[in-house]
């Protein structure tokens, strides 16, 4: 075991995986002469070389859909936008060729993509670099969509992805390259998507969440803890598909729950996720479900106001204290 | 709904055009950039029935296709490649097997010049589950993957990046293939079409941008959305070579777009090359095109690709007019036949293979 | 321009207080010195003092809320100044009477519609609740949030049938999985199976339980009866025991009592029950003042009794009243046994079969005698194991030497 940052785990999962399969690429801006502007790729063009890492130009929609191109042609690309808000630019070659081609094209056509997209707020990076859209692409069919936060997660579930023959949305949060975690020496793993992992159990509220949430979650549940709440946090890891397994067996044990997303609440993956535990679950509710997300604004750059912006510990303690006061 | 031209029989003619060629004043006004047929040296005799065969097949293939459309046998979207079939078979034929091309929404002409078995196209158009597509994709998404044929795709601009995919892996994994991305005047002003030229110029990647200049996106004539018509030169601006040839010449287009194939497998980078002809009939099967001045489709009637080989053929000696209307029938037999075949032998696809194919391996998320 | 006034440090150790309660208002004219509010801290109350003079402008902090040393507490104006007028307080629908703040201008303000007002007659509860209470066929109507106002959850419908069990049991019986094909033969319950049934089960819900139980050599009163029976009298070992037990409830009164709340209320008359088997079920025919009348007296009241109640023409008075009941299962050859106390008695005494047995005499050796064994139930509450055991010991020393009865 050694502990390393997700960073790290990044760039292990990505080399480890073009050395063994040839047929993975990696392009996007930056990734190959810098290292990414987040050190993601650091010393992968040095070890591959310029055919199989590649810096792009400013093209979102030709790189993008140059790397669906190639994986329904037999290589399996990543593809790297720098920051998840930028999606925006390409959307087209994923929604309408990445994520249809098969199904379109009776099933001929193999989609090994991973697209990775860095998204969530922080740093005051401002409305156009700061955020989530695992909503926008956990509507899409033919798509998978994946958000895991450990580097342990990080590692298995990008190496899954690229061995994946599915397109696969991966968001990692651009905050998190700094946090720490143990992986295993020299193994090669993987972590199947439709797995949540439960991070903390407990009987009183069952606390939905992925991503940069799922580490607020737990720290609001120690917090809870002293309060003599028990909370269960679940990390959902992966995000289509849904482990609402994991998810429906938790509430069955503590019959409230509470969704976390750290995107704006309005049309996000908390909704989907309420409205999915009521239809499977209705009658084991004891409390409304109750959502914490960010207000619906876009983010401000003022310091200030961008907490107010992203969903904290707080947030979520006052969200399990709402769902437990059966008001 | 007014429909202004009329089914289109083949094989109706007035002789026109020679070894030299005779067309009208009028027309060549239209068209200035008509040129006469001439048969390379290279082209086999065998290779020369094939390109007539599928020119041939091509048209019926449309023309019956939009009447089977007016009988609600085939539904939805169709576009005809009625006019374009030298473009199509004169490009695939400078292809291998191997080689890629990607397409747009007016794909049947791609997909059967590329090789596609023409009984499972029609069993696509019908639905059916025997279709290329499974009955899943329809006309506007016929492909068949496993001879190099990307698909046919709605969204303008949207094939651009996939030829261009499939030129990288070709680079990466050192397969020696070419993609030709067909795309139409409309599709140059996305904004992917100017980005994939210039990162296929500057990856250097093996694919022709090959431009099917029919002078219309839908209802709009060239010169009102772009400054520059002559789309050919925008390859300076990408520092590679642009070439224009004539969109009604089967033989114009196969010789420069061999050309630039051969240049590509080279290594030698990607080649714009701007088929120039005019769309003869609507956007798509039922556009009544009364945007247009009727003798400018009268002219395009003139121009007519098929006529032009077939008359080429018969005059030049390579064929006889006996051999040409053989083809010509086997041809359009095999349509028939295809027809046939899509009504009565095919089946609907069974309500369980709705969740089909929407992930790899039978994976199924509902 | 106004100024803002922070918390000062009092003590060495303080960094925080509750304001209490503040003493000035806005408008007010504040010297440095003046008290302005009481704050908490876990320690004390004291009052803490103005560092600034000024009008008020503004008071920072609500009345209950924590500030930290340092941070502001209140806005004050130089003198002369114009105090901007307090701004008015909205009366919102749905109970805000505050005028919104910053923090509740971020908020969201969404219309709930989860008001009783606006329900009406609906019933708030929870979806887990609603569906627990009609499989237990409880109507919701009858459930009771634990706080008023609040919807009603799982732990009210658990609370209400906890409640009921004490009540009544029939409920439970609903619950029962037994496929149709599986039952023999369905035996409708009769009124009185209903009772006993449903005193039995108060009984031991209600009762802290306890048993003791010996042995005693029965030869003594084995003679005893014989005796009787040869001078030409019938009388039973239950009408032995009958007049034993009174005896022994007169030296141990603590025995013949009730709970009545926090009070035992011994009783004054000495009624025994004794339980006998009918073909309608178990009844407890009860001898009254059993320690007043003599054992032939007792043997015929008994018998007259149990006959009468074998016929199913016993005066319901009769079975009414006892104070301590005597169980005796001994002609089934029944050993021992645990029995369930007659509420609202306090004991019952459980009678098992007499056997021959082999004991050690004074010289360890073998000695045949005939043994019975007794059972005290008792209820916990009412005595403990030590005077329980007492009252069963001079039981056993009257069985064992009944002429000690005269």
């Amino acid at each position: 075991m050694s502990v390393i940052n997700v960073r790290q785990a990044l760039n292990d999962a990505i080399r480890e995986e073009m050395e063994k399969d040839e047929s993975v690429i990696i392009m996007g801006c930056d990734v190959a002469l810098r290292g990414g502007p987040f050190g993601v790729t650091l010393g992968l063009l040095d070890q591959f070389g310029e055919k199989r890492v590649r810096d792009t130009p400013i093209s979102e929609p030709a790189f993008t859909g140059a790397g669906v191109g190639a994986a329904a042609t037999g290589l399996r690309p990543i593809v790297e936008i720098l920051y998840s808000d930028w999606l925006t630019l390409c959307t087209d070659q994923l929604v309408n060729m990445a994520a249809k081609m098969r199904y379109m094209f009776g099933g001929k056509v193999s989609m090994p993509l991973v697209v990775r997209a860095p998204f969530g707020a922080g740093g005051g990076v401002a409305a156009q670099h700061s955020q989530s859209f695992e909503a926008w692409f956990n509507h899409i069919p033919g798509l998978k969509v994946v958000a895991p936060i450990t580097p342990y997660d990080v590692k298995g579930i990008l190496k899954q992805a690229i061995r994946d023959d599915n397109p696969v949305m991966f968001f990692e949060h651009k905050r998190s390259y700094q946090i720490k975690g143990e992986v295993p020496d020299n193994e090669d793993y993987t972590i199947p998507f439709g797995k949540a992992v439960v991070r903390r159990e407990g009987t009183d509220v069952s606390i939905i969440s992925y991503s940069m949430m799922s580490i607020r979650a737990q720290k609001a549940a120690e917090e809870l803890a002293e309060q003599g709440i028990s909370c269960e946090v679940i990390d959902l890891r992966s995000i289509l598909p849904l482990d609402y397994e994991t998810v429906m067996s938790s509430i069955a044990k503590t019959n409230r729950v509470v969704v976390t997303q750290e995107a704006n609440l309005r049309g996000g993956l908390a909704s989907d996720i309420v409205a999915e535990i009521i239809d499977r679950g209705f009658d084991l509710l004891d409390a409304p479900p109750v959502r914490v997300g960010a207000p619906n604004v876009p983010m401000p750059y003022n310091s200030g106001l961008e907490k107010i912006c992203i969903p904290s510990e707080e947030n979520i303690i006052e969200a399990v204290h709402k769902v437990l006061s059966n008001d | 709904m007014l429909l202004r031209e009329p089914f289109v029989e083949i094989t109706k003619t007035k002789k026109r055009g020679n070894l030299k060629m005779k067309i009208s004043k009028e027309t060549m006004a239209v068209l200035p950039d008509l040129k006469p047929l001439e048969a390379p040296k290279d082209l086999s005799k065998e290779k020369i029935e094939k390109i007539l065969y599928n020119m041939c097949a091509i048209r019926a293939f449309d023309s019956r296709v939009k009447e089977l459309w007016m009988a609600n046998e085939i539904y939805g979207l169709a576009h005809s490649y009625v006019g374009a079939e030298a473009i199509g078979v004169g490009a695939c034929e400078a292809l291998e097997e191997a080689d890629y091309i990607s397409s747009t929404h007016r794909g049947h002409g791609h997909t059967l010049a590329k090789g596609a078995p023409i009984k499972q196209m029609m069993a696509e158009l019908f639905g059916k589950y025997e279709g290329l597509n499974r009955g899943k994709g329809g006309s506007m998404h016929i492909a068949d993957v496993d001879i190099g044929m990307l698909g046919a795709t709605g969204i303008v601009g949207s094939g651009m990046p996939i030829a261009l995919g499939a030129a990288l892996s070709s680079d990466v994994l050192g397969r020696n293939t070419v993609s030709i991305c067909f795309h139409g005047d409309g599709g140059t002003n996305q904004g992917v079409w100017h980005e994939s030229l210039n990162l296929a110029a500057v990856w250097n990647l093996p694919v022709v941008f090959l431009i099917e200049n029919n002078q219309y996106a839908i209802a709009t004539k060239l010169g009102r959305v772009a400054r520059e018509t002559e789309l050919y030169k925008r390859a300076a601006g990408y520092g590679i070579e642009g070439k224009v040839v004539d969109g009604f010449n089967v033989f114009d287009v196969y010789k420069t777009v061999k050309k630039a194939v051969d240049k590509a497998r080279k290594g030698g980078g990607p080649t714009l090359i701007e088929a120039r002809y005019m769309r003869i009939l609507g956007h798509f099967v039922a556009d009544d095109q009364h945007y247009r001045d009727p003798k400018e489709v009268d002219c395009c009637w003139e121009a007519d690709p098929v006529l032009r080989i077939k008359d080429y053929l018969i005059e030049s000696g390579i064929f006889t007019e006996k051999k040409v209307e053989q083809i010509e029938n086997a041809a359009k037999q095999e349509v028939e036949d295809a027809i046939e075949y899509a009504r009565n032998e095919c089946t609907e696809p069974p309500a369980e293979t709705l969740y089909d194919d929407i992930y790899a391996n039978g994976e199924v998320i509902k | 321009m106004s100024k803002t006034m922070t918390l000062p440090k009092i003590g060495v150790n303080m960094t925080e207080v509750i304001v209490a309660e503040w003493f000035v208002k806005p408008g007010d004219f504040v010297k440095k010195g003046d008290p302005i509010f009481i704050g908490e801290t876990d320690k004390a109350s004291q009052d803490i003092f103005a560092t600034d003079t000024g009008i008020v402008e503004q008071l920072l902090v609500e009345e209950g809320a924590k500030v930290q040393v340092n941070e502001p507490i209140m806005l004050l104006l130089e003198e002369g100044e114009i105090v901007p007028k307090e701004k008015p307080k909205i009366d919102a629908q749905s109970g805000q009477d505050e005028s919104p703040g910053k923090e509740d201008r971020i908020k969201e303000d969404k219309t709930l519609y989860n008001t009783q007002k606006i329900i009406g007659e609906r019933v708030r509860i929870s979806p887990l609740a609603k569906k627990m209470a009609e499989e237990s066929n409880i109507d919701i109507k009858e459930l009771v949030p634990q706080i008023e106002g609040k919807r009603i959850v799982r732990a009210d419908v658990l609370a209400y049938k906890l409640k009921m069990k004490a009540g009544n049991i029939t409920e439970q019986i609903n619950n029962l999985h037994i496929e149709d094909e599986d039952v023999l033969e369905t035996v409708r319950m009769s009124n009185m199976r209903k009772v006993i049934a449903r005193r039995m089960s108060e009984s031991n819900l209600e009762k802290p339980y306890a048993a003791l139980t010996l042995s005693v050599q029965a030869d003594e009163i084995v003679r005893f009866r014989n005796r009787y029976k040869e001078r030409g009298t019938k009388i039973s070992y239950n009408d032995i025991l009958v007049k034993i037990v009174s005896k022994s409830l007169i030296e141990h009164r603590i025995i013949n009592s009730v709970l009545d709340g926090d009070n035992i209320k011994i009783l004054r008359h000495i009624n025994i029950g004794v339980a006998i088997d009918t073909e309608k079920g178990l009844m407890v025919p009860v001898i009254k003042d059993a320690d007043k009348k003599s054992l032939i007296e007792i043997s015929t009241d008994f018998e007259d009794k149990a006959n009468s109640a074998k016929d199913n023409k016993i005066n319901p008075e009769y079975l009414a009243g006892g104070t301590f009941t005597i169980t005796n299962l001994g002609m089934f050859e029944i050993e021992q046994f645990t029995p369930i106390i007659n509420p609202p008695e306090c004991c019952i005494l459980a009678v098992g079969a007499m056997k021959k047995e082999f004991v050690p005499d004074e010289s360890n050796l073998p000695k045949l005698v005939t043994t019975m064994k007794l059972t005290l139930a008792f209820d916990h509450r009412i005595v403990d194991g030590a005077p329980a055991a007492k009252f069963l010991q001079s039981i056993k020393h009257y069985i064992e030497y009944p002429e000690m009865l005269i």
